[in-house]
């Protein structure tokens, strides 16, 4: 798929903005803070409906917009071109009194919900930051998980939504359990609510990282010119040997596809009900909830090793590297269609071969937008196969 | 500071009074405090009767939790209605939005909110325990309670209310269900969203 045209207000530093971007290779040239990643953002906003930088979507609107109107607005427009035909993806955010923020989403010109987004606008984000996925704390790694389930599976947007609601009211129960005597019932209730979504959430979780791991493992021989083997290991966080058919092939990081039909959802609720008890004591005491997808882990390893414990910088930035090229051809299995490859200042940081890799990777995707501070960094054989954009104060040159 | 200030007290006080309303900012707080005082006086001491009555007269039903101006309320001493049967919902509103309905002929308990640990809620804030009495006191009379009806909305908090009730009746022999989910009538399948169609299509009904 690819966005033919991108409009902008009041988001990030864009006033306004129209721009036709092109099918295949584009790069976005500018200074520092002149908005080149913004328009990148913008994109991952639609896929997502949530900003890639702050989980405070209030941040996105144009600094000093609430001082020339009293109920500022942001509104993002893509209009896209799936295999499925042309569609107009928009979403609007609007400030109301105090707090309030009302977010509204569009598809073809008709309200949709927050879920139905997934699959309109399918991205792969690749940053500077990225780096720290392996050696950075879990909570990045769950979040990599999340952005890319949410752009295909809307089943699991809603079940991590559930998931996150029970969890937010079990943890306040338990902390109101230091003042009152709680119902045993009151808690069973929530459990109720918890396992069942947060299984779902875990089974699709384990899904994805099982086929991204079998994915990623060429492209990393490849990265590495044959050193490495990689092995992604997700790291369900209640006990899952309690069914012991259901961990063995998923640890080893082979065979997913028998595996994932071999056990079900019931299997994992009773391993998820019996560690929360094993647990109930510890929980009371903490007064948080210990069990669940919400302490999920994955693991990186190379040769056997932990990258992210004991991995050299270049070993890190490799294997993430792997993982999100795995993450484009796991989107285009999914969907059926390519995903539109989103580079920030990613190329300039790669040595010579991991940039073939990257760029041998890239010839596939029907669309690629790559921001760059200085464009002599690439060769001019690149270059010239590319549409230049320069970016100057939130003005966009062809 | 407060935009009042500059106002006679009198009508600044109506004003916040009015602003501390549901719904209600400080623009639409200001029209109906200068409404008020261009309306003939009746008109302001109608609003102060009722106002004064409102809370003066109504209390809750010492069976139901109904808001009543007679105890017991008079939906609960209707013989014509089945005191067999206890509708349990949320709110006293939504006793009003099932009456209007007129086809049910049971009677209510009204639990007052829903169990929401995030705001403060617990079962003891709400009349759960009232509704477990009842049906214990009901028991031994000539009308002992047959079925509940959990009637919380169908949200997170709202079912993990009724599941909550479920649990706590699970020992006595009353009979307890829930509300069916599914689409609205006179709405479109093409409009419904996948959460409601799978609900619809699992509570589907046996036509023959």
């Amino acid at each position: 798929m690819h966005v033919r045209h991108l409009s902008l207000t009041n988001f990030r530093l864009y006033a306004r903005l129209e721009l036709d971007l092109p099918m295949g290779l584009t790069i976005i040239q500018g200074d520092n803070a002149q908005g080149k990643t913004s328009l990148l953002e913008a994109l991952h906003f639609l896929a997502t409906a949530h900003s890639m930088h702050s989980n405070i979507d209030r941040q996105v609107f144009r600094w000093g917009v609430e001082e020339e109107s009293p109920y500022p607005f942001v509104m993002l427009k893509a209009d896209v071109q799936r295999r499925d035909g042309a569609h107009l993806v928009e979403l609007a955010m609007q400030k109301g009194d105090g707090t309030r923020l009302k977010k509204e989403i569009k598809v073809d010109r008709v309200s949709r919900r927050g879920a139905d987004l997934v699959g309109q606008l399918a991205v792969v984000l690749f940053v500077p930051g990225d780096v720290e996925l392996t050696a950075g704390p879990p909570s990045t790694r769950r979040d990599f998980l999340d952005a890319a389930l949410s752009q295909v599976d809307g089943a699991y947007v809603r079940h991590l939504d559930k998931f996150n609601k029970a969890l937010a009211q079990r943890n306040a129960l338990l902390r109101q359990a230091q003042e009152r005597r709680i119902d045993p019932d009151e808690l069973a209730v929530w459990d109720d609510q918890l396992v069942p979504n947060g299984v779902q959430v875990a089974l699709r979780r384990r899904d994805l990282v099982a086929q991204l791991a079998q994915l990623a493992v060429p492209i990393h021989r490849e990265l590495t010119s044959n050193l490495e083997y990689l092995q992604i290991v997700y790291q369900p966080n209640f006990d899952p040997d309690a069914p012991p058919a259901v961990h063995t092939p998923i640890q080893a990081g082979l065979g997913f596809a028998q595996a994932f039909e071999n056990y079900d959802a019931e299997d994992l609720e009773k391993a998820y009900r019996a560690t929360l008890k094993m647990r109930a004591v510890e929980e009371m005491a903490r007064s948080v909830t210990l069990v669940g997808p919400h302490r999920d882990e994955l693991r990186f390893k190379a040769n056997g090793m932990d990258i992210g414990e004991f991995g050299s910088r270049g070993q890190q930035r490799s294997a993430v590297l792997s993982l999100k090229l795995a993450q484009v051809a796991w989107m285009r299995g999914r969907l059926g269609d390519e995903p539109i490859l989103l580079l920030d200042e990613v190329l300039a940081e790669l040595d010579p071969n991991r940039r073939r890799c990257l760029l041998n990777h890239i010839g596939s995707s029907h669309q690629t937008i790559i921001t760059t501070t200085d464009i002599n960094r690439f060769d001019a054989a690149f270059v010239q196969s590319a549409t230049l954009f320069n970016v100057h104060s939130g003005i966009v040159h062809n | 500071m407060n935009k009042t200030s500059s106002l006679p007290p009198s009508v600044a006080r109506l004003i916040d009074a009015f602003a501390q309303l549901p719904g209600i900012g400080p623009k639409s707080a200001s029209r109906l405090a200068y409404h008020l005082l261009r309306a003939p006086l009746e008109h302001s001491m109608m609003l102060a009767d009722a106002l004064r009555d409102l809370k003066a007269r109504t209390k809750l039903c010492s069976r139901c939790y109904n808001i009543t101006e007679s105890d017991p309320c008079e939906i609960c001493m209707d013989e014509k209605r089945d005191q067999s049967l206890i509708c349990v919902v949320e709110e006293p509103l939504d006793v009003s939005a099932i009456e209007r309905v007129r086809s049910f002929n049971g009677v209510f308990h009204v639990l007052h909110g829903v169990i929401s640990p995030m705001n403060g809620l617990g079962p003891d804030d709400l009349k759960i325990n009232e509704l477990i009495a009842r049906i214990a006191k009901q028991a031994t009379s000539d009308e002992p309670v047959r079925e509940i009806i959990l009637a919380t909305n169908p949200t997170l908090e709202g079912e993990n209310t009724a599941a909550f009730i479920q649990r706590k009746l699970a020992a006595s022999k009353v009979s307890v269900s829930r509300l069916a989910r599914g689409l609205p009538v006179g709405g479109d399948l093409e409009y419904a969203d996948e959460v409601t169609l799978s609900r619809a299509l699992e509570g589907r009904q046996q036509l023959r």
